[in-house]
């Protein structure tokens, strides 16, 4: 029965190819493409109730469909794992994945390209299956490019658009987060020649099948050894792998400095924003390192940079976040900070509350995205928060959900975000003995309730800011997904509640995390924690509600930049990032290209080679005409001097 | 008195030779009583001749045998170069049963000289003897001198008929004082015997002088009829002249009969010096590479284009005949075998380019201008697919028979040490792609300009389809006739 897990990527992949070759009606697109996920979760979950069958020290479901590669020592499988990691990856990407399809039935209704939308969405699906199912690091690796490809096609959907909301163009965007990614996909492949090198395998654990053995647990082994730079110095292998993982995970989990790409991507349609861009891709990375926890545990590991990497994004985003005037951007800054916590966590190696906080903000960010998007929908395709205000009573339950979405990301008690963000918090405070860090996650915690206090005050409350807007609920289509997702982000806490501590239990066989005891301290600083945000929502609420309301006008600054200036200006911008990549490494690149191109290709190959063999040639040959002249005369004096040279060679040789 | 003995005639030897000649003999005579709107008839009887010829050849291949004291030989080599010869002229005579009386140039002696101009290039393929290769180039050339201006009254024939025939008989001129001097060196016209002599270095400084200096003259008669440069510049005008059937059987079977001739005297007689030939004979190959591909790259005359391309093929196949002549047996027949192949794939493949030709040609027009081809494929679809395959072919795309050719020739070459020919070689492949290209495009892409009806015959079907199938049956399946190229061994010394 093993071999169900290989259905579990197997129909989106048919959905793909269904939709990709066969259908051609929007309506047959989007529902094939959402029963294929929803088929694929219910295989999900019939592979979880396998799972539970095997032994807790086993607990993993594989199987190899074929030896990929077999070069002398270097064999991969083509084979899939399925262990309680990869079910709760799983369970995520098919279930939140599937709502988002439906909703997308609703949202992408009348769009030129549907099919095409529907196809990659399914192949994306496909490939983040195969990145949380492979059994070894090269299979992750081809899902890891698989998602990045899908997120660089959705991105660019709108490709003949010149510009989308708030002025990005969306091929731009879209070649922007594929090159960025670039540079950690370069990192994630070093680090996998790294671990063949040193330990003669790609598969995580032993394969059975075809008799391979697995690295996580030869970790030990290698923890002493080094790589040598020669004049650099000696790097510990374990600092070399983790910190290229490190850089992998910041450039697909959108972490400082690669993050520029996330707001950008923001130009796909929502429901890739929701799904690509909140709920699962840009989770890989945590993926990456709850896998690997084996090599990051290690004394020599990069953990410690990890922690900072994350602690840092997560404030940097929270701030960004709190000045974006699109809709949508908010919720990529809030995305990178949320990710920026996932990441603290997993440095700390708190890899149980990296998965919770995971899971949950897959839930409610999903969530606010699709209740995002049903604003944009509902108000003709407007995202500038500006044009918004007073909605609650035009858009009601959007309304309603999306101030569901808010609270659980503000961390509001007993919302699904409190639980697992605290646990991140704390675990910084009680476990990890980092002041700092944890501190610096309060006040971003601190920050992110106040910027969605200041989004839900802009967006549902004061009073309707343009008159050319007519706002219309959007239909069921759209509406049940959310709901769903509501249900789920309310109670979603309860998967590792204080004292129950489920999916520590279930990651168990795989983490080995033991439950962490709960004490009064910990109960303080939540309350803590709680509060502030609590206090800094109804802050955020009030001055965008109430006190700054009338000052808020369309295609104005926010009237918050009068009282902090430049600071302000900084957290629109995301701190200058991009300003600073476009010219430190993008305008010198291009000004190098256009010179080698101009150089080399035109004038060089071009003009000298290709041109001039062309034009030398052609001068040739009409040299050859011109002595064709027709004569005989002329031929037998050609004849005579070949003659004579040949004579005179043989004869005088 | 010595009693003179006449050793006893091996006739196997020269059984297809004899058919031909006794058959063109009989058909001379039945033509005088074929009334003139049957003369097609004819036609039928010399393809019929051809194909007994063909057929009685089979008993004896595999053997090697001489008569006429050595004068006579049939080897594996010469074998499947008569094979060559008599399927060239059999399609070529399918190419002109319709094309002459729609030229109204229909008579009779037609199919009969092409039967003689076919055992002419028989006797250069098996001639063991300066004498009978001088002989064989002879009937084949005055036949081909009348072939060609065969349309008469057209004076564009008239004029490459006179042509031919008068740097033919410069080059023959040559030829005949480069036999003198030979034998005045070695006392000997058997291309055996005066291999013999030379491998055993027994000549005098003198001797030897005098000895290259006839091998330079034949290696120019020779080249003339391969069309080598600088002995090339007759082949555009007198192909663009000739009756288009013509043209295709002087820039196959003419050609190959050459290079027969060639490949015999240089690896059977001179052997020995090949370090003497082979680097005069690579500078002419090289000349031969450029001046063909360059001169064919301006044409817009399809016909013209066609002659300067199978110039530059007459390059490609010289690259074997360096090869052929290595020392160390294995190049050498390399060599021999890379020649064959090339001329196998470059005889369909040319033959098929002119049969596309012909049935483009009307009566009385005579530009062959590229741009005739423009939209061909949207006209007559399977023509322009032929015309493109073979064209292809030419230029050495896989899979197509050129292809293989190509390949066999650079390999055998490389193998001979030649490697900068063979790049050179590659180079003028790349600039040929470039003309034999712009045809393909034209025939796909382009808006024709003035609607070329194209007519095609059953007859010249069957030739084109013959010509295409074995383009791309040598193209997919290479191995049989590279079987058959390897077991074609040129027998060296008198039969053994």
């Amino acid at each position: 029965m093993d071999w169900i897990i290989w259905l579990i990527p197997a129909f989106p992949l048919l959905g793909f190819v269904l939709n990709a070759l066969v259908v051609r009606q929007e309506r047959q697109a989007g529902i094939l493409a959402s029963a294929m996920v929803g088929l694929s979760f219910a295989t999900t979950i019939a592979a979880m109730a396998t799972l539970e069958g095997t032994p807790a020290e086993a607990r993993r479901l594989t199987w190899t469909l074929w030896e990929w590669i077999s070069i002398d020592d270097f064999r991969v499988a083509f084979g899939l794992l399925f262990d309680p990691l990869t079910a709760v990856m799983a369970l995520l990407v098919t279930g939140v994945g599937g709502l988002i399809h439906v909703y997308a039935i609703g949202y992408m209704h009348g769009d030129a390209r549907p099919v095409r939308f529907f196809a990659y969405m399914n192949l994306f699906v496909f490939a983040m299956l195969m990145l949380v199912m492979a059994d070894n690091l090269l299979l992750l690796f081809l899902g890891w490019e698989g998602v990045g490809l899908c997120s660089f096609l959705l991105i660019g959907h709108y490709f003949d658009r010149r510009t989308v909301q708030p002025g990005i163009n969306p091929s731009d965007a879209a070649v922007k987060a594929f090159v960025v990614n670039r540079i950690g996909d370069a990192a994630l492949l070093a680090a996998l020649f790294a671990i063949f090198t040193n330990f003669g395998t790609l598969s995580f654990y032993p394969n059975p099948q075809l008799g391979l053995t697995g690295y996580l647990d030869q970790a030990i082994i290698v923890a002493g050894q080094s790589i040598d730079f020669g004049a650099f110095g000696q790097l510990p292998l374990m600092t070399a792998i983790t910190l290229l993982m490190l850089v992998a995970v910041a450039g697909k989990s959108a972490q400082l400095p690669l993050y520029t790409w996330l707001p950008d991507a923001m130009a796909g349609p929502t429901p890739v924003s929701a799904l690509i861009h909140a709920a699962t891709m840009v989770t890989s990375g945590v993926y990456l390192i709850v896998r690997n926890a084996a090599l990051f545990d290690q004394p020599a590991s990069a953990a410690p940079w990890v922690l900072v990497i994350g602690v840092v994004t997560a404030f940097i985003g929270a701030t960004a976040a709190v000045a974006q005037l699109d809709i949508k951007r908010v919720l990529a800054y809030s995305t990178i900070s949320q990710l920026g916590f996932m990441v603290a966590a997993v440095g700390m190696g708190a890899y149980v509350a990296g998965m919770f906080h995971l899971l949950t903000h897959g839930l409610f960010k999903a969530l606010l995205f699709l209740a995002a998007g049903s604003v944009i929908h509902g108000i003709g395709d407007q995202q500038d928060m500006r044009r918004m205000g007073g909605l609650r009573t035009t858009l009601p339950t959007t309304f309603r959900l999306y101030a569901i979405g808010a609270l659980a990301l503000g961390g509001i008690f007993p919302l699904a975000g409190f639980w697992s963000k605290d646990e991140i918090i704390a675990h910084a405070w009680f476990d990890a003995r980092s002041p700092l860090a944890a501190i610096v996650l309060v006040l971003t915690s601190a920050i992110t309730a106040f910027y969605m206090g200041r989004q839900t005050g802009m967006v549902f409350y004061g009073r309707p800011r343009d008159p050319a807007l007519h706002p219309h609920e959007s239909g069921p289509l759209m509406r049940w997904p959310m709901i769903i997702l509501a249900a789920g982000a309310i109670p979603g806490g309860l998967i590792n509640f204080p004292g129950l501590h489920w999916l520590n239990s279930y990651l168990r066989p795989v983490l080995q995390e033991p439950e962490v005891i709960y004490t009064l301290g910990m109960g303080v600083l939540a309350t803590i924690t709680t509060l502030l945000s609590a206090g800094t929502a109804y802050l955020g609420w009030k001055t965008y509600a109430h006190d700054l309301e009338l000052r808020i006008r369309v295609g104005k600054d926010d009237p918050a930049l009068r009282y902090l200036g430049d600071l302000w200006r900084g957290m629109e911008i995301g701190w200058g990032l991009d300003w600073l990549y476009q010219r430190a490494f993008v305008r010198p690149y291009r000004a190098a290209a256009d010179f080698f191109s101009d150089a080399f290709d035109r004038q060089g190959i071009d003009g000298v080679l290709v041109g001039g063999a062309a034009r030398s040639m052609n001068w040739l040959a009409g040299g050859l005409r011109a002595a064709q002249t027709g004569y005989v005369r002329t031929y037998a004096l050609a004849f005579l001097l070949g003659v004579i040279m040949l004579v005179a060679y043989f004869t005088l040789r | 008195m010595t009693e003179i003995t006449i050793p006893p005639i091996d006739w196997r030897v020269a059984t297809q030779l004899c058919i031909i000649f006794g058959w063109a003999s009989v058909l001379l005579i039945i033509a005088l009583f074929v009334p003139r709107s049957r003369i097609r008839v004819v036609g039928y009887l010399a393809i019929a001749g051809l194909v007994v010829a063909a057929g009685a050849g089979i008993p004896f291949w595999g053997g090697s045998a001489e008569t006429f004291g050595g004068m006579l030989r049939l080897d594996t080599y010469s074998m499947m170069l008569n094979w060559l010869f008599l399927a060239a002229a059999a399609v070529v005579i399918a190419y002109s049963l319709n094309y002459l009386p729609k030229h109204g140039i229909e008579h009779g002696e037609y199919y009969v000289l092409v039967l003689f101009a076919t055992a002419g290039m028989m006797l250069l393929a098996q001639g063991g003897d300066l004498i009978v290769l001088f002989l064989g180039l002879e009937l084949l050339s005055l036949t081909l001198y009348v072939l060609t201006g065969f349309a008469y009254p057209r004076e564009t024939s008239e004029e490459s008929g006179m042509k031919y025939l008068l740097t033919g008989a410069f080059a023959g001129g040559f030829i005949v004082f480069g036999i003198a001097l030979i034998y005045g060196a070695t006392g000997s016209l058997n291309l055996a015997a005066i291999g013999d002599t030379l491998a055993r270095a027994a000549l005098a400084a003198e001797d030897r002088t005098y000895l290259y200096a006839g091998a330079a003259l034949i290696v120019t008669g020779f080249g003339y009829k391969i069309a080598m440069a600088p002995f090339h510049m007759w082949a555009p005008d007198v192909y663009e002249g000739a009756p288009t059937p013509v043209a295709a059987f002087l820039s196959v079977g003419s050609k190959a009969a050459g290079f027969a001739a060639l490949v015999r005297f240089l690896v059977e007689a001179m052997g020995s010096q090949w370090p003497v030939w082979a680097p005069a004979l690579a500078t002419l190959a090289i000349a031969t590479l450029l001046l063909g591909n360059i001169g064919a790259l301006i044409q817009n005359n399809v016909k013209r284009m066609l002659a300067y391309s199978s110039v530059g093929h007459a390059g490609y196949m010289l690259l074997g005949v360096l090869a052929a002549g290595a020392p160390g047996g294995m190049a050498g027949q390399r060599g021999v075998e890379a020649v064959l192949l090339y001329l196998l794939a470059y005889m369909l493949t040319n033959l098929g380019a002119f049969g596309v030709l012909i049935a483009l040609e009307q009566r009385g027009e005579l530009t062959w201008d590229i741009n005739q081809f423009a939209g061909l494929w949207a006209r007559r679809p399977l023509l322009a697919s032929a015309m493109a395959i073979c064209l292809l072919s030419l230029a050495g795309v896989p899979p197509t028979a050129g292809f293989w050719g190509k390949f066999y020739v650079f390999t055998a070459a490389w193998q001979a040490g030649f490697g900068w020919l063979t790049i050179i070689g590659i180079l003028t492949a790349a600039i040929a792609a470039f003309y034999y290209v712009r045809i393909v495009v034209q025939m796909f892409t382009a808006e024709p300009s003035r609607e070329t009806p194209a007519e095609t015959d059953p007859a010249l079907r069957a030739g084109l389809v013959i010509a295409i199938a074995g383009i791309l049956v040598l193209g997919f399946m290479p191995a049989p006739a590279i079987d058959l190229v390897q077991r074609s061994v040129l027998a060296t010394v008198g039969g053994q």
